[in-house]
């Protein structure tokens, strides 16, 4: 069965009734709602603004269930949603986001990394990445996780829905309003930003 | 993105276009060249191993959330509002 079908079973029972498919829904996709919430709101907003959060975004999707129109997963649909109600509570986030959407996107590795222009070795590593152990590729969730609040708040967004969600930059970028080649390039330049970021972590441990 | 000859090709413009080849949305031959270039120079061999494990690991979480969902009621309010909204007792 397509995603687009299932979706629109799923919600017809929730529609007509079916407390279990409520729940269902709700147990399948919070932990990626929380996820997305965490990573968003300011860090020192309570845990229950999270909860709150997800509450309104749960309402939320009760009360427009017939307006899902399949053109996107429901999953797409319900981060809408929730980055819907992020927006509202949060003016200092959706601010950050829309001027994130008009930056430029920057370097994917900062240039100071490579040899400069007149160098024989132009464009070349200049501090080039070191091979990292089996221990650091196990420590580097935590490095990474570590390091996604210093990203800017869109890419944040675009690496979590991408990376987590599995949602592809098309769905992104119609959910997000930005168009697909700029999602492409705001989720490299974010994984190279996380990249990067999880090195200093990974070789600070190994020093330490 | 149209990627520059096999030897104008440098490790900034490697890091730059290998979005494109992580998607698998890059030519056949530009991911030939380029995997030439991976050959040649290990520094970018590590970089593009390491941003595909980068990207991997931030889609596992490396801890459980410090309180899960539906603490503080919430859960309980949602659910009682859908039997209210659905006429249930």
């Amino acid at each position: 069965m397509d995603v687009v079908r299932r979706d629109r079973d799923l919600l017809r029972s929730i529609s007509e009734g079916s407390e279990s498919a409520f729940v269902g829904l709700m147990d399948r996709h919070e932990p990626g709602l929380l996820r997305l919430a965490r990573s968003l709101i300011p860090a020192d907003a309570a845990e229950r603004d999270v909860q709150a959060l997800l509450e309104q975004t749960w309402l939320l999707l009760l009360s427009e269930l017939g307006r899902f129109d399949g053109n996107a997963p429901l999953k797409a649909w319900l981060h809408g949603k929730l980055l819907q109600v992020i927006r509202s509570r949060f003016s200092e986030v959706a601010l950050e986001l829309d001027r994130d959407a008009s930056a430029p996107c920057g370097a994917a590795v900062a240039a100071e990394r490579f040899s400069p222009p007149g160098d024989r070795w132009q464009g070349h590593w200049r501090s080039p990445p070191q091979a990292w152990s089996e221990a650091q590729v196990t420590a580097l969730p935590a490095a990474v996780d570590a390091s996604l609040r210093a990203l800017p708040a869109l890419q944040r967004v675009i690496a979590i829905l991408h990376d987590c969600e599995a949602l592809s930059t098309l769905q992104i970028s119609q959910l997000l309003g930005i168009d697909e080649p700029k999602c492409k390039r705001l989720l490299h330049v974010a994984r190279s930003q996380l990249w990067a970021a999880s090195e200093r972590v990974l070789a600070e441990q190994r020093g330490a | 993105m149209k990627i520059p000859s096999l030897t104008a090709i440098t490790c900034q413009n490697v890091v730059e276009m290998v979005a494109e080849y992580l998607a698998g949305e890059m030519t056949a031959q530009d991911t030939a060249r380029l995997e030439q270039h991976f050959h040649a120079c290990t520094w970018c061999a590590v970089y593009v191993e390491q941003l595909r494990l980068t990207s991997k690991a931030l889609g596992q979480p490396a801890s459980e959330p410090a309180s899960q969902a539906g603490e503080g009621g919430s859960r309980e309010r949602l659910i009682a509002h859908f039997r209210r909204s659905k006429g249930s007792p």
